[in-house]
């Protein structure tokens, strides 16, 4: 146990590595800061919430920065697509903070927040979900006719769409191999900003989707290229809440010290599957976080009255991050068996790299 | 009992229900025998 003078708790030491540890693992997956699996968490530790916030910006910040030097070196950044997203994210946030503050001057920013933040995660969710299926389903069926898959396989007909905009000027993402309105990736930015903004989260769920459906990079390159843009933001969002006196940096720094191990291996981990596999966690972690969220918002409404709710909610809290750090491990378990011949499941071949 | 995890797993279905239920049972356990107590 630690007694962390700024934030005025005393909290174990352990738990905050393990959470840093655990979320690592995640956000270097599927390319999110995790800031709605943490902030929860920390609150449940005993954090103050506008502490927990600010602790967890800044562990974000860090942690991005280690999970994309470790992308790079995989070959998942592509920094023109980076860097033109990040001016429009920064406006972006910048209004969404701005529109949250006027709801929250009209009284309705609770209702509002979680009705949008509901209906815009089980979109996601269901179009993910949706269309992850339709891939691997796809993958299967080549497999059989004996046609050799890539890392990546798409259905979704949107990125064409976008692609197809002509609007000046015109980038070239060599990384991603795209070729794509600046515009169409300054909207984008700004679009998941806004939101990002006013849901007070990284916004790596709302971009690495966007980045994958709507610009058309591959969900390698989505993820280690929206890590880097969540290392700018986030870096920027720290400083802000450091300034309003929001961070304990002992704690931050036990956080990084679990997630400096965490985010390498998350990070490493997307070389032993699909784009399929990493898009599936990622819709898995959207419905996994609203449910919590709901959970944890009809213990508030009811007055803290029914005990079993909170006790659901801190239960379902930490068992996400349980869940989804299990599955992203026995991926890379099934794929290293399966590269050795071993049993797996039926449904594991499409969704892992052979070799 | 192989034959049962085998048949569980097998389908991606089935293997989400199991890991679910494992991690939230390996949640409650862990927060009423440890984690309840360290947090003041």
């Amino acid at each position: 146990m630690f007694d962390f003078a700024i934030a005025g708790v005393t909290a174990s030491i352990f738990l905050l590595m393990l959470t840093g540890f655990t979320v690592g693992i995640v956000g270097g997956f599927i390319g999110v800061g995790g800031g709605y699996m943490v902030t929860p968490a920390l609150i449940v530790f005993g954090f103050p919430g506008y502490m927990a916030s600010g602790i967890d910006m800044t562990h974000i910040a860090g942690k991005a920065v280690i999970a994309t030097v470790r992308h790079r070196q995989l070959g998942n950044v592509d920094w023109t697509l980076g860097l033109a997203m990040v001016g429009g994210t920064m406006l972006g946030v910048e209004l969404g903070v701005r529109l949250l503050n006027y709801t929250k001057l009209l009284g309705i920013s609770g209702v509002v927040l979680l009705a949008a933040s509901v209906v815009i995660m089980i979109g996601l969710f269901l179009y993910t979900q949706i269309e992850t299926h339709r891939s691997h389903k796809r993958i299967n069926e080549l497999a059989r006719e004996g046609k050799t898959v890539g890392r990546e396989l798409r259905v979704s007909l949107l990125p064409k769409f976008f692609q197809s905009i002509k609007l000046y000027p015109i980038v070239r993402c060599r990384v991603a191999k795209l070729i794509i309105s600046m515009w169409v990736i300054v909207i984008v930015g700004f679009s998941t900003g806004v939101l990002a903004g006013f849901f007070g989260v990284g916004g790596g769920f709302i971009r690495v989707p966007a980045l994958v459906y709507i610009v058309g990079a591959t969900t390698h390159i989505a993820v280690g290229t929206d890590l880097m843009e969540i290392a700018v933001s986030g870096g920027y969002g720290a400083l802000r809440q450091s300034m309003s006196g929001n961070v304990d940096m002992i704690a931050v720094l036990f956080m990084i010290v679990g997630a400096m191990f965490g985010a390498q291996f998350g990070s490493l981990a997307t070389s032993y599957v699909r784009g399929p596999a990493i898009r599936y966690i990622l819709s898995y972690s959207l419905i996994l976080a609203t449910v919590g969220a709901l959970l944890r918002l009809v213990y508030i409404l009811s007055g803290g009255q029914y005990e079993i709710v909170n006790f659901a909610a801190v239960v379902f809290t930490l068992g996400e991050m349980i869940f989804l750090c299990t599955f992203i491990l026995s991926l890379v378990f099934f794929s290293v068996r399966h590269r050795r011949g071993k049993w797996v499941p039926s449904w594991i071949p499409a969704l892992v790299v052979a070799e | 009992m192989e034959a049962v995890m085998k048949a569980i797993i097998d389908s991606m279905l089935g293997y989400w229900a199991f890991l679910l239920s494992l991690s939230l049972g390996a949640s409650a356990v862990i927060y009423l025998t440890w984690l309840k107590n360290v947090i003041l």
